[in-house]
């Protein structure tokens, strides 16, 4: 994240967002009137209990799915009509995924794996080796490249989840549970790293049912039914950046 | 008991919850399984069908083999008599030759086909009559004691209504009244079950039954077959060592004739159609090569069944895990997956029978009309069933075990713990289903380039110029020898003939030919060239035709020096002899040999032409030495009459059997035909191979393709997640497509490789099969490779289609 942080610049604007799933006849509503922003350098953790709607909304927020009605600005741009492969490409260029089950592929090494975004944006071999190798290094994975993730400890896989995330160098990081199939002590690792990201420089967007790791965010956004029904800051956490 | 019908009710219950998987494989299996029963019935026919003789185990065949000539020589009957009568290994040595033969009745005349045997060729057999007698001793030698035949059982049915009375009947057997002492069992076929022998005579009356007239007592006059029975005790070798005892003696008393000869002694249980010269060998290299295909094509199918239930396996893991928890032994379940593939094999194998039944039909259309009457009783007969019952049982086991062994190997506690649709693949099982794959894109590929070899060899065997020309040309075969004209009577039909045919309106032109080309009887003779002493073992036999005037005019074949036969070649003249482009360059090579002379037997002939070298016994030999006398002086009671026509060659035919019966009206014409249609029967070989090497080839394509669709489709399945998180990292659908493709070629390219290599192998096997195509012909290997791949694209692309449809949102869900 070399950008510099503007606190108030907003990256990611959600107004009156819906979201309906049709089953059967039957009309499920996971996300009612949305409204939300997540400015540049932001930590923003979703919280709610089991089918709230926080991975619904975090789907949306990473074009990985549509909403059935309102708007959605990614750096001031409407996204929320784009076809898929216009979606695919801003996914690609704008924002990374950290999945709860690390989501690695199994039959590349790590270095294949975090330079699988940078293979899909075209990238000459030469700069996507320079960042994969850098992104690597900032999560202390550098000397497991070739490795395959099936020898690599659930932390470790975590971790190379987060570089292959960095490694586009994307306007916003989302984790959707990062930690829910580590223990604690690796789980405590990763929101350690996420943390520092952040301290970087870096926007992150987390949903997590876990209250200890909500702290780490500066803001949490509380989901329940599908609505935003709460918002509270973290005060005892100051965002130390590098402006 | 109860237990295997326990698995079965079971087993039934599991193939009828998936239509789809049992439908798709079934017909896999049917079609592999169904080619095999009909080539198998075919092989059956022609070369295993039991022989309705008595012990045929201690059945011999005495062949003759001059040193560098054909391995099933015929013998005379000089050698036949010192054989029988010197050796004391066998309980009986009989002779018999192969003849057509006329029947006449009322204005008609009928040719069926017919054996000139020694009077114990019964009694060798081990064959009774089973109406009236076999033959007696006394008839079984020139003589006026026997006008008598036994004729078969199919023709007393056929032609007499099975009735008694036959017996003792006189026939019109080739003019003269022969009386009918016996009738065969039925189902009786003499030494070859697929040749339909209807009549037999003793040697009694051989020169009225035997059209180009013998001279019994000549040792150089080699036209019988022998056959023999081993005394008990004495064993194949003994045999062997003892007539080649005789041959040395022979050799050495009758330098002449029987230097550089032996006899070879072949066992029946070797050899099932040992009587014909090299068919048992051509018939055999077909047929082998036939099986191994449609061996290929199960092989194929078998991969794809197991690629399936391997498949299958992974979605049953979770079952298998909870059977393998509550204390189910795993040899049980394997035996219970056992039934399910060998019943889905029964199942394959039944409907394989009907498919087996439309390509025996379509097998037997192919065949083209001969003038031997061959009977192919290709059917659905007891061991025929056998073999469809053992080779489904074994495709069961064969695609069934390894699916099987695998599926009963999981860990169980992830297997009872996972979903069903996120069952991962185990390494071993996915190696396995890729080199399934290599197997079947391999054998493919060689079925292909078989495939396509063929096809060449058929479009060659077409395009090959013949020698002559068949456009409009007619020939019939006539045997005055049949109806018992002595050579003056002969002559002076065949000119009245000659002259009425020519005077037919739209014929052209008009002439007798003792041998038809491409036809499938040969014979050959040995020469002499004056200056050429033949070197140790050189062979100087070669094939000949005896011919009349116009003979190359009719035929289209020119003549390159000299000049043709004329009226005028008569025994009264010099002796002479047209020699073809290839015989001159053997032994006048450069020079014009016209004028110069060269023996015939040991007779001197001046050569007074030279020929365009053609085809005389197949279209793919290579350029072969041969030679034609003048009937003039050479006179033949079996001729054909070559016509070429002007205009409705049909018409022309009519009009010429007309003639013909005005002339004489018992005389028979047999083996009536264009030449166009004649070159069928030549290009029969290369038509069979081409068609069915065609079917098996698109057939192996076919089931490669399904192969190729059901692993990319659980491929694509099992990546759904990983396709999922691509999608979710920027992968637009062009990347998945290509991921796919690329997924799908990488297995064929393995398959690829070990197909031309195995390709490359078998080419010398099928090389004597091919006309003119070279069997490494590299366009052949690279277009086969490139059809192959393009298949492989098209049966990747639904599976990869579908793959770009993958929900990121629901392939992430799966945790």
């Amino acid at each position: 994240m070399n950008e510099s942080v503007t606190n108030d610049s907003t990256l990611i604007r959600l107004h009156n967002v819906k979201k309906v799933f049709l089953a059967e006849e039957v009309e499920t509503h996971a996300l009612s009137n949305i409204n939300m922003e997540i400015r540049r350098g932001e930590y923003v953790a979703i919280s709610g209990p089991s089918g709230c709607g926080k991975s619904t909304l975090l789907s949306i927020l990473g074009l990985l799915d549509t909403p059935s009605e309102g708007e959605h600005f990614l750096k001031d741009e409407p996204v929320e009509n784009l076809s898929a492969s216009q979606r695919a490409r801003v996914r690609n260029r704008e924002i990374g995924f950290i999945f709860q089950a690390f989501n690695l592929i199994g039959d590349l090494n790590v270095y294949e794996n975090v330079e699988l975004p940078l293979t899909y944006r075209g990238m000459p071999s030469k700069e996507r080796k320079e960042r994969v190798k850098s992104a690597l290094e900032q999560v202390e994975m550098a000397h497991r490249m070739k490795h395959y993730p099936s020898q690599l400890s659930g932390g470790q896989q975590q971790r190379v989840a987060v570089a292959r995330a960095l490694v586009g160098d994307p306007a916003i990081l989302l984790a959707d549970e990062p930690t829910g199939n580590l223990d604690s002590k690796n789980g405590e690792a990763v929101m350690d790293l996420m943390r520092e990201l952040h301290q970087n420089g870096a926007t992150i967007c987390m949903v997590t049912h876990d209250p200890r790791y909500e702290k780490y965010a500066e803001r949490t956004v509380h989901l329940f039914d599908g609505r935003i029904v709460d918002e509270s800051e973290a005060p005892d956490l100051n965002l130390t950046t590098d402006g | 008991m109860s237990r295997l019908i326990q698995d079965l009710r079971y087993a039934v219950r599991m193939l009828a919850r998936t239509p789809g998987f049992t439908a798709v494989a079934g017909i896999s299996l049917a079609l592999g399984i169904g080619a095999n029963t009909a080539i198998f019935s075919l092989t059956y026919a022609v070369l295993m069908r039991p022989l309705q003789v008595d012990d045929p185990e201690r059945l011999v065949t005495v062949f003759s083999r001059h040193e560098g000539g054909g391995p099933y020589g015929t013998s005379s009957y000089p050698d036949y008599r010192d054989f029988r009568d010197q050796s004391d290994v066998f309980s009986g040595l009989a002779a018999n030759t192969v003849a057509p033969v006329s029947l006449s009745s009322g204005d008609s005349a009928q040719v069926v086909l017919g054996k000139v045997v020694t009077a114990n060729y019964f009694s060798v057999l081990g064959v009774d009559a089973a109406h009236g007698r076999t033959f007696l001793p006394e008839e079984g030698y020139p003589s006026r004691a026997g006008d008598v035949c036994v004729i078969s059982d199919g023709l007393w049915k056929r032609r007499f209504g099975a009735d008694p009375a036959v017996v003792g009947r006189n026939l019109v057997v080739n003019g003269s009244p022969t009386t009918v002492v016996g009738i065969t069992p039925e189902g009786f076929r003499g030494t070859w079950a697929a040749l339909e022998i209807d009549i037999w005579t003793p040697m009694s009356i051989v020169e009225r039954m035997v059209p180009f007239g013998v001279d019994m007592e000549r040792r150089g006059n080699e036209w019988l077959a022998i056959v023999g029975r081993l005394k008990p005790g004495v064993t194949l070798s003994q045999a062997s060592s003892r007539l080649q005892v005789i041959s040395n003696r022979l050799a050495e008393e009758h330098p002449g004739s029987n230097r550089n000869k032996r006899a070879v002694v072949v066992g029946f249980h070797q050899d099932r159609v040992p009587l014909v010269s090299g068919a048992a060998d051509a018939a055999r290299g077909v047929l082998s090569m036939l099986l191994a295909v449609v061996g290929f094509v199960l092989l194929i199918a078998c991969t794809n069944v197991a690629n399936t239930l391997l498949a299958r396996g992974v979605s049953r893991r979770r079952e298998i895990a909870v059977r393998l928890a509550i204390g189910a032994g795993r040899g049980k379940i394997v035996r219970q997956l056992l039934t399910e593939s060998v019943l889905l094999a029964l199942i394959g194998g039944a409907a394989g029978l009907l498919v087996a039944r439309w390509a025996m039909h379509g097998l037997l259309a192919l065949m083209p009309t001969l003038l031997v009457p061959v009977r192919l009783e290709m059917g659905l007969d007891v061991p025929v069933l056998l073999f469809t019952l053992a080779v489904s049982v074994v495709t069961g086991v064969l695609f069934g075990l390894f699916p099987a062994l695998q599926a009963t190997r999981p860990q169980l506690i992830p297997a009872l713990k996972e979903s069903g649709a996120l069952a991962a693949v185990s390494g071993s099982r996915s190696r396995l289903r890729h080199a399934l794959l290599t197997a079947q894109v391999a054998l493919s590929l060689v079925l292909l380039i078989g495939a396509g070899l063929f096809l060449k060899s058929l479009w060659n065997a077409s395009t090959i110029d013949p020698g002559f020309n068949p456009q409009g040309l007619l020939r019939a075969g006539i045997s005055v020898g049949l109806q018992g004209y002595d050579e003056s009577e002969g002559r002076r039909f065949h000119q009245a003939l000659l002259e009425k045919v020519r005077a037919i309106p739209g014929v052209q032109s008009a002439a007798w030919g003792a041998q038809v080309p491409l036809g499938p009887m040969a014979r050959s003779r040995s020469i002499s060239v004056p200056g050429h002493e033949p070197r140790e073992g050189e062979f100087m036999s070669f094939g000949f035709n005896g011919i009349g005037p116009s003979y190359f005019e009719t035929i289209g074949t020119p003549i390159l020096f000299g000049r043709g036969f004329l009226r005028s070649d008569t025994d009264d003249s010099e002796n002479v002899v047209i020699v073809n482009e290839a015989l001159a360059q053997r032994f006048w090579p450069g020079r014009n040999p016209v004028g110069n002379a060269m023996g015939v037997g040991d007779v001197e002939h001046r050569i007074i032409g030279v020929a365009k070298t053609g085809k005389y016994r197949t279209l793919g030999e290579d350029p072969t030495p041969y030679y034609y006398l003048p009937l003039e002086q050479h006179y033949e009671p079996l001729l054909y009459l070559h016509v070429r026509t002007a205009g409705n060659a049909s018409s022309v035919l009519a009009a010429m059997l007309t003639e013909m019966r005005t002339l004489d009206p018992h005389i028979p014409a047999f083996d009536v035909q264009t030449m166009s249609d004649h070159l069928r029967y030549a290009r029969f070989p290369a038509t069979l191979a081409g068609a069915l090497f065609g079917v098996f080839g698109a057939l192996a394509l076919v089931l490669s393709v399904v192969g190729i669709y059901g692993v990319i489709s659980y491929w694509v399945n099992q990546r759904t997640r990983e396709i999922g998180i691509r999608t979710a990292l920027g992968a637009v659908r062009g990347d998945v497509i290509k991921m796919v493709l690329r997924r799908g070629l990488v297995l064929t390219c393995g398959g690829i490789v070990c197909g031309l290599l195995a390709a490359a192998a078998l080419s010398r096997l099928v090389a004597r099969f091919l006309y003119g195509a070279d069997p490494l012909n590299a366009e052949m290997f690279l277009g086969a490779s490139a059809v192959l791949v393009l298949v492989t694209l098209a049966a990747c692309y639904v599976p990869a289609r579908r793959a770009t449809k993958v929900d990121p949102m629901t392939a992430l869900r799966y945790e």
